[in-house]
């Protein structure tokens, strides 16, 4: 079953606010496709749309976390990273204020679009601000608890980071996202493969590829890119020796730069990382631009295939 | 613009306006920064004009925007950098240099601070 992550974001947003009077959710005119329109309207009162002015949005939403309340402001991946980091980092990161920056549309899966709208480096820009933590959940499901997650308990800065496409549903009922947590999908001894966001389902599907050819990987989502799950990623690379990471990132600064800060400085092993390798891409459907971009679960298999011919 | 469009009449911003950027004369640097109150009326603003250094027309200025309901007020206040020092006054250099202290103490003799 596929489903949008961005509309359960809505959906919960929209729930959580009838329990939660603390919760005010900003938009910079992109209310529809975000999803937050939903929340504006259940709660026109607390529901603020900011224009086309994402900078005035940010600062907005840190004077009402000043004030107490509970901000939560999105717009597309591309907006909130890019026309707003100043915004990001010295209004909000800076006095460490709880604004919870959901964006959507994030990576090459937004598609037809094209590169203007496509960030492929907010992983990047965001993990390097101090106080800043960074997370990419896969599903809706994850994305649920995600958000019930940041509305109950946690207070400080963070960037959530959605896509805009249909996705698979990964995982079961009654999952919960945990801050500074991985998943292990699948046990393994002879390679680990790491994903953030969507891009598990082709992690999950190049684990069974490899099981076919006599490989056993072991496979682990990272939805919390910052803080990062090291204990979970230096065991597995400990048992494996070797480790090959995807995201739907630039391969500069993301998941597979983050994992190799972390193994370098405490278990070095072999890697490869799967990612935009330094390039934009096109306009295309989002299969289209897996394809072409080496982000599929064929791509993933043949990477891991290759770490383990050439030890 | 959030603030004229939510008419937020408790809001106050004041402009110090000496008309110096860090890399000169704004003039020279961006001239078409002028006129900067039509341009705060353009986006929905009270706007009032004052000499920055002319307290009792600040008092007046602050009393007119408390005074207007329904839209924020932007005070211009027009200033010269670095006022009361000869030998700053207007001076771009002074936006981020530090006076020595032989400067200083000129300084503050002509403002008229004892040592």
């Amino acid at each position: 079953m596929k489903t949008a992550m961005r509309n359960t974001y809505g959906e919960t947003l929209a729930r959580l606010g009838a329990v939660n009077k603390n919760i005010v959710v900003l938009d910079a005119d992109l209310a529809k496709s975000t999803q937050t329109a939903k929340f504006g309207k259940a709660f026109p009162d607390r529901f603020f749309d900011m224009g086309i002015a994402e900078a005035d949005m940010i600062c907005t939403a840190a004077g009402l976390a000043a004030s107490g309340m509970n901000p939560f402001a999105s717009t597309f991946a591309m907006f909130a990273s890019g026309r707003a980091w100043e915004q990001v980092r010295n209004s909000v990161a800076y006095p460490n204020l709880p604004v919870k920056i959901v964006v959507t549309h994030a990576g090459i899966s937004v598609g037809e679009d094209g590169p203007t709208h496509q960030a492929c480096e907010d992983i990047a820009i965001m993990r390097a601000i101090p106080n800043m933590r960074v997370v990419a959940p896969a599903d809706s499901i994850e994305t649920e608890s995600l958000i019930t997650y940041l509305t109950d308990e946690y207070a400080g800065p963070i960037y959530v980071r959605l896509s805009r496409m249909n996705t698979e549903v990964m995982f079961k009922p009654g999952h919960k996202f945990e801050i500074g947590k991985g998943v292990i999908m699948k046990e393994g001894t002879d390679v680990t493969i790491i994903s953030t966001g969507i891009i598990l389902r082709q992690a999950v599907g190049a684990g069974e590829l490899l099981k076919k050819a006599g490989i056993s990987a072991e496979v682990i989502h990272m939805p919390s890119i910052k803080p990062i799950d090291g204990d979970m990623i230096i065991k597995s690379a400990q048992k494996t020796k070797k480790v090959v990471t995807i995201e739907e990132h630039n391969i500069i600064g993301g998941l597979g730069s983050a994992v190799a800060e972390l193994l370098c400085e405490n278990f070095p092993v072999k890697m490869k990382r799967l990612g935009m390798m330094d390039t934009f891409a096109e306009s295309g459907t989002p299969d289209t631009l897996f394809e072409k971009y080496n982000l599929t679960d064929r791509a993933l298999a043949k990477a891991a295939e290759e770490i383990l011919k050439n030890r | 613009m959030t603030s004229s469009h939510r008419k937020l009449d408790n809001v106050c911003a004041i402009v110090d306006n000496n008309g110096l950027q860090i890399d000169g004369p704004i003039s020279e640097i961006k001239s078409s920064l002028e006129p900067i109150a039509a341009k705060w009326k353009a986006f929905g603003w009270n706007v009032i004009e004052a000499d920055g250094h002319n307290q009792e027309q600040l008092l007046q200025a602050f009393e007119e925007a408390k005074n207007k309901k329904g839209m924020p007020t932007v005070i211009l206040a027009r200033t010269i950098k670095g006022k009361g020092v000869s030998f700053m006054e207007g001076k771009v250099e002074y936006h981020g240099v530090a006076p020595t202290e032989d400067e200083k103490a000129r300084a503050l003799k002509e403002l008229g601070c004892g040592e």
